[in-house]
């Protein structure tokens, strides 16, 4: 008996609007192992797959930065599968040495138990000042004070070797307010999450490699009526190994953007073309991204067949 | 160089929406992210861009809808040709709209000057 031939699809679950399902600490992976194993092959980005201390690897599964997959899913990059990435690690320099300490134990502990190829590691040369807010509709946001500093780290990474990197930044702490609460209880919004969406969008756009953040933050006391979705972020120090472990093995971004770029992509066989994407699965009331609307205005270049499934 | 969130109000034409989108965004700088997030199909007069608002970095509480802290409307639109659904974490429909196209779309964005 042989088995249908993969169909690649599309999961988007939108970072810090409060989604009820993958709106947490990695509860969107169920969801994607399922879509993983019925399809053969799922593009996702790192707000489905990391769970702080909790992830999951899985071959079928690209883990792709939320611009990197706007500008897949709008045909301006393929996407090249590959073994390892070589990792290289941007800190804050605004991280207190002991929670630095725990990150770079992260890493070390991820390289010697996961075998993951962890290259340099770089800390920014001012403290990037990253701040919170929520927009109009209570979607979370945030700022970075320093962006070029953001981004001269990371260029001294990529002129270092390294082929994706992992960034974590100081988030102010929350001492207890009313919007951490309702979110550790399951019913509120990650108010983490837009600002970590801004910092990985301008450096991988910036650098045209795989990026994926994760918040440093001084632990939290524990909260008797936490909810299980959100319960990954309290196993550990850190929400790093989740990344490093989805970075690990991040498609290399392929840009299509002018002729030459497109002609030698054309070349490679192991590609994925955003054409070869079949169906778009994004949560019911999550479809005002670009994907979602690339796919729902007909200009997703995909095939005739392409379905955009909700879930409610 | 800054990032600075922005609100903006946009009435699309017939067409691909994402360019329109993109155009509305360029003059306020690079779009680091964007969605759309609420429908407005009470209004029929809208110019194509009606308006747009820088916001402040502050903080803002997220309104207690019925003991939940939640995403009180429209983050994340829903627009499925003839019916638009607004809100993210229960779906449930807010707005409805019939004919042909969508109404004035609100568009929040963090761009990078």
């Amino acid at each position: 008996m042989t088995s249908a031939a993969p169909l690649p699809t599309l999961l988007v679950i939108p970072t810090g609007i409060g989604c009820a399902i993958g709106g947490y600490a990695g509860d969107g992976l169920p969801a994607a192992r399922l879509l993983a194993a019925a399809s053969g092959c799922l593009v996702t980005h790192p707000n489905v797959m990391n769970g702080a201390s909790l992830y999951w690897s899985d071959p079928r599964i690209h883990y792709v930065e939320g611009s990197a997959l706007d500008r897949f899913a709008a045909g301006e990059l393929a996407l090249r599968p590959v073994r390892r990435q070589r990792l290289g690690l941007l800190l804050d320099a605004g991280i207190e040495e002991s929670l630095r300490l725990r990150h770079l134990q992260v890493a070390e502990g991820c390289r010697a138990s996961l075998g993951l190829e962890i290259g340099p590691v770089v800390t920014t040369d001012r403290p990037l000042e990253v701040s919170l807010s929520r927009g109009p509709s209570g979607m979370s946001w945030g700022r970075l004070g320093q962006p070029e500093s953001l981004l001269r780290a990371g260029e001294r990474l990529k002129a270092l070797g390294a082929t994706a990197i992992a960034v974590v930044s100081r988030f102010p702490d929350d001492d207890g307010s009313e919007a951490l609460q309702a979110y550790r209880q399951g019913s509120g919004v990650d108010g983490l999450a837009g600002a970590e969406a801004v910092i990985s969008h301008l450096l991988s756009g910036h650098l045209g490699l795989p990026c994926a953040h994760a918040p440093a933050l001084a632990p939290l006391e524990p909260d008797p009526r936490l909810d299980p979705r959100a319960a990954g972020e309290e196993l550990g120090y850190t929400f790093l190994a989740c990344v490093l472990v989805g970075l690990s093995r991040a498609p290399d971004l392929v840009s299509l953007g002018a002729d030459l770029e497109r002609r030698g992509a054309m070349a490679d066989p192991g590609l994925l073309w955003p054409g070869a994407i079949g169906a778009v699965v994004a949560p019911a009331g999550a479809l005002g991204g670009g994907p979602c609307w690339l796919a729902l205005n007909g200009v997703f270049p995909s095939s005739p067949w392409l379905t955009l499934a909700c879930w409610r | 160089m800054r990032l600075v969130p922005l609100e903006l109000w946009l009435e699309p034409v017939p067409g691909p929406l994402r360019p329109q989108i993109l155009a509305a965004l360029r003059p306020y700088g690079e779009p680091l992210r964007w969605a759309i997030t609420a429908v407005d199909s009470s209004s029929d007069e809208a110019p194509a861009i009606e308006g747009s608002q820088e916001l402040s970095p502050a903080p803002v509480p997220v309104p207690v809808v019925g003991g939940d802290t939640s995403v009180p409307q429209g983050a994340g639109a829903v627009g499925l040709g003839a019916s638009v659904c607004l809100g993210a974490r229960d779906g449930r429909a807010q707005a409805d709209q019939r004919g042909d196209g969508p109404g004035r779309l609100r568009l929040e964005a963090v761009m990078l000057r």
